[in-house]
């Protein structure tokens, strides 16, 4: 059956290419990987009291990459992620009376314990307590610069004691040799909102936007639990919740799944209506509320700053000459110039080859069909491509071109650029007509806020067509809602990180998961 | 033995060539104008052991305060990192801490530590097996014996019938070939200014690249006159080069070394610049072309960056028909590594035969390869058949071996052609 198979493969090339990436998909070379004996040791430890001595010689003695160095820290850490808080602490009692001196991954290690114990447990006694304080005083004393490995579990630590002061000089200390982590920006952000500071709060929420951290779930939680703390009136609360959904909306956030727990939590006990519920992809209705999502059109600024920059990054990026020519791109400016404005701007190659390998004609027909598509609703065309396409069928291309206006680049340049650039600079209705996704491209603008604002347009402009066998061609029209979490009178839509469906395998088309969203609503 | 005193022959000749050819390079059309840094040569290995962290701080910094404070930090996190049970080597050297000095992330440091932690460890592990090996030779070696007090013995360590030929001579040999090359040789120009667009590890792969392209073709019978143009003699890939040939400053190197660009010295018409993203296809060999390779390796980067050059100088493009001769599996990249590109060039050059030049290229690219690999790993029959039936694995890695042994042999080979 196999050599079947094999010839199948070798006479028809196309089939065997296709075989050749859907067998890849499928074929993980995972190599089998052997148990390392000592990692094997450590986990097997029991929740109580041992003589740790023993332990550290038995693990020593197999084979690894843990020895007498990094054991301490190696031991600590396992036992702190398995919550073996028991065995743990009885080990650092041990390293404490023993040892004359512990090392810095030693006491990193106890760090990370104390910081944890007070998340799980919150029961961190008063020595434990008294040993972070002295190890943040002994650490600067002896290494006046720390490292961010020390600086984050420091951080944490404080952070467990309430020190919020200590813990903005370590995060400011991180800086110097990376950027913080997600966790870092957000226990601390979590601990002003314990200790009632907003105003410290909000100042570090808008640093960690700015370093791309957004919020974590803890963060969320304090953020919550102080505005119930602090105020009591519904009217009030709902102000105060509004300015968190106010962040989340306007950094275009998914919130994680536990939050949305909590907000569900928070929206019952105030007895309001909180559903988890999906959004229609036709239309934006959600599934709870019957209301429609609303379509947040660019504002004439976010277009012209797109406008501004998309010739820029798109087509001239770092170096003219690696996707076009100088003369090409005063050709096509005059065009430009002299042409505009469209309604409609294909993407000439992307439509043409829907249809598969199939020959010239077939193509063009197919882009015949598109091209008169859009003629019937009287908009004016513009057609891009490349100029091999010019040696094609010539009836049918000179048909095409008849009807709109049309413009090649060379074979060498790329033209994708230049057909976003082209529906870009016509102005704000000029829609696109492409299967590309685009995502290269938005890598390009470079600036966050550009991409969110590009992205908003591509929702907005994007037309995409299909090959159907029985209707010819399926055209897709864009979204008719803005995918983001937005008000719509006092109802608050919001998208949330629902872990189960994101794992399972889906076509990427462009729009988010839309079927894990949050419909709260205020009576 | 008259064609081993034709080799000696050649090798002289080849020596005295070597001693005027300070003389004749001048003549040459096309002068080598190395000028790289004329220190004494150090004939010792230096000593590359690690340095006190307080001297590498000195070395490094300068007295510059922010980068001292810098450094400092990234010492203690290469510390904690070792104390803490991650991959972190116990020695580092100079050149090491200011490549981490240089590098952006946090990520990047890490798995350059992780990279270095794995070298360290793979050479205790050779050097152990090594030891082990040295010992076991010693106790095993039996004691040569002699009959008679006056008996001579024989053997490659005793006497023998045997000159024995250096590697120096054949080095010498080698040369003679491409030193002959620079004066009567088509001109093939490796362009060597995209070192700003590699990562660090790329450089270094190219720098070992181009070594293997010097070694490949003095090896071939009728070897290429190699220019390197745009040459930035400070720098990283530079030392690396110099690192892999040490005598590249040498006055009588056969290898042109340029830092004007290549429209300075060639005719602009005669320039093809060889680009695997145009769309014209190189149909013939053309010998009196000047082709132009462009030194990177693009891993990282995959911007058609010699396109842009070739377009912006204006001159002539081309790419190897690869699809006509060849069927290439889905997902291999189709831009060559330069020692697969000279020698695709030398056996053009030669045979003029395609089907025979591009034996070059790796195997593993090809839609054959993938689909043995396929059979291979969907049939569990035939994966099982293979590890026990001795005959057939045996007939595998043969037909294997050949096959990469082919590509190589090409390059000297004289009854292959």
């Amino acid at each position: 059956m196999f050599f079947s198979l094999t010839r199948t493969f070798s006479s028809r090339s196309s089939y065997a290419t296709l075989a050749t990436r859907l067998y890849n998909q499928k074929v993980s070379y995972a190599r089998e990987k052997q148990p390392d004996e000592q990692i094997e040791y450590i986990k097997a430890i029991e929740k109580s009291t041992q003589n740790w001595t023993i332990v550290k010689s038995d693990i020593l003695s197999k084979r690894g990459n843990v020895n007498q160095k990094n054991i301490d820290s190696v031991l600590l850490k396992s036992m702190t992620t398995a919550k073996n808080f028991d065995a743990a602490l009885s080990f650092t009692k041990h390293l404490q009376t023993t040892s004359e001196e512990l090392s810095l991954g030693t006491i990193n290690s106890i760090l990370g314990l104390y910081a944890e114990l007070e998340k799980t447990t919150n029961t961190l006694s008063k020595d434990q307590k008294q040993f972070i304080l002295d190890s943040y005083k002994h650490l600067y004393d002896k290494y006046k610069m720390l490292d961010y490995t020390t600086c984050e579990k420091l951080l944490h630590a404080l952070c467990a004691i309430k020190e919020w002061e200590k813990a903005l000089k370590v995060l400011n200390d991180i800086h110097i040799s990376t950027v913080p982590s997600h966790s870092a920006y957000s226990t601390l952000i979590a601990t002003f909102f314990k200790l009632n500071k907003k105003k410290n709060a909000f100042q570090l929420i808008e640093e960690s936007v700015q370093h791309k951290r957004p919020l974590q779930e803890n963060a969320y939680e304090e953020w919550m639990n102080y505005i119930l703390r602090k105020f009591k009136d519904k009217k009030v609360i709902a102000k105060h919740v509004d300015d968190l959904f106010s962040h989340v909306a306007k950094n275009c956030a998914i919130i994680p799944k536990e939050t949305a727990n909590k907000l569900k939590e928070l929206y019952s006990a105030m007895n309001w209506d909180a559903q988890f519920s999906r959004i229609k992809k036709v239309d934006g209705q959600c599934s709870c509320c019957k209301e429609k999502l609303e379509n947040l059109s660019l504002t004439n600024e976010e277009f012209n700053t797109l406008q501004g920059n998309v010739k820029e990054k798109l087509i001239m990026g770092s170096d003219l000459f690696l996707k076009t020519s100088p003369q090409e791109l005063k050709r096509f400016l005059d065009f430009i110039e002299k042409t505009a404005p469209y309604d409609v701007v294909l993407d000439g190659l992307n439509i043409a080859y829907s249809v598969g390998m199939a020959p010239h004609r077939e193509k063009l027909s197919f882009l015949i069909n598109i091209v008169d598509h859009f003629l019937k609703q009287k908009k004016k065309v513009l057609l891009l491509g490349r100029k091999h396409m010019l040696g094609w069928h010539k009836r049918s291309l000179d048909q095409i071109m008849g009807k709109t206006c049309s413009f090649f680049t060379e074979d060498i340049s790329q033209d994708d650029p230049y057909f976003i650039t082209a529906a870009i600079l016509s102005g704000p209705h000029t829609d696109i007509v492409s299967k590309d996704l685009l995502r290269g491209h938005t890598f390009l603008l470079q600036n966050e806020s550009l991409r969110l604002v590009f992205k908003r347009w591509q929702w907005q402009h994007q037309w995409m067509v299909f090959l159907n066998v029985h209707k010819g061609f399926v055209v897709q029209p864009p979204l008719k809602f803005t995918p983001c979490p937005q008000k719509k009178d006092n109802t608050w839509h919001l998208p949330y990180d629902n872990q189960v469906i994101s794992s399972t395998a889906q076509v990427n088309d462009g729009t988010p998961d839309l079927y894990s969203w949050m419909c709260l609503r205020r009576k | 033995m008259y064609c081993f005193r034709k080799a000696l022959t050649a090798v002289l000749i080849g020596r005295e060539r070597l001693i005027h050819s300070k003389k004749q390079i001048k003549f040459a059309p096309f002068q080598a104008c190395i000028s790289v840094n004329k220190q004494p040569r150090c004939y010792l290995s230096q000593n590359t052991k690690t340095c006190e962290p307080d001297q590498v701080v000195n070395l490094l910094c300068n007295g510059h305060p922010e980068l001292e404070k810098k450094l400092r930090i990234l010492m203690l996190e290469v510390e904690v990192m070792r104390q803490d049970g991650r991959f972190a080597p116990d020695a580092i050297n100079k050149d090491q801490w200011q490549h981490l000095l240089d590098l952006k992330t946090k990520n990047q440091r890490q798995s350059y530590l992780r990279y270095l932690f794995k070298t360290e460890k793979s050479k205790e592990n050779l050097k152990a097996k090594k030891e082990a090996r040295r010992k076991e030779f010693i106790s095993q070696k039996p004691e040569d014996t002699k009959e008679n007090e006056d008996d001579l013995l024989y053997g490659i360590q005793h006497q023998s019938l045997f000159l024995r030929i250096r590697d120096q001579s054949i080095n010498q040999f080698d040369n003679y070939r491409a030193l002959q090359a620079m004066i009567y040789g088509q001109s093939v120009v490796i362009d060597c200014s995209y070192e700003n667009y590699m990562v660090h590890k790329e450089t270094v792969n190219a720098a070992k690249q181009l070594t293997l392209v010097f070694g490949d073709n003095r090896l071939h019978k009728n070897p290429f006159n190699l220019h390197l143009c745009n040459v930035n003699l400070k720098s990283t890939f530079m030392k690396q080069l110099q690192k892999n040939i040490p005598s590249l400053d040498e006055p009588w190197f056969p290898m042109n070394i340029h830092t004007q660009s290549y429209l300075d010295i060639f005719p602009k018409e005669k320039l093809v610049y060889l680009t695997p993203h145009c769309r014209e296809e190189l149909t013939e060999f053309d010998h009196d072309a000047v082709y132009i390779v462009g030194c990177m390796v693009d891993k990282v980067n995959n911007e058609p960056l010699s396109l842009a050059k070739a377009k912006r100088d204006g001159i002539k493009m081309a790419k190897l028909p690869l699809d006509r001769y060849l069927e290439w599996a889905p997902g291999s990249k189709k831009n060559l590594n330069i020692n697969h590109m000279v020698p695709i060039l030398l056996d053009l050059k030669m045979t003029a035969d395609w089907e025979y030049a591009l034996q070059h290229i790796p195997r593993r690219k090809l839609m054959a390869t993938k689909i043995m690999a396929m059979q291979k790993n969907l049939n569990p029959a035939f994966k099982n058949g293979f590890k026990n039936n001795f005959k057939l694995s045996k007939l595998n890695t043969l037909a294997f071996k050949e096959k990469r042994l082919k590509s190589r042999r090409s390059l000297y080979d004289d009854e292959n052609i």
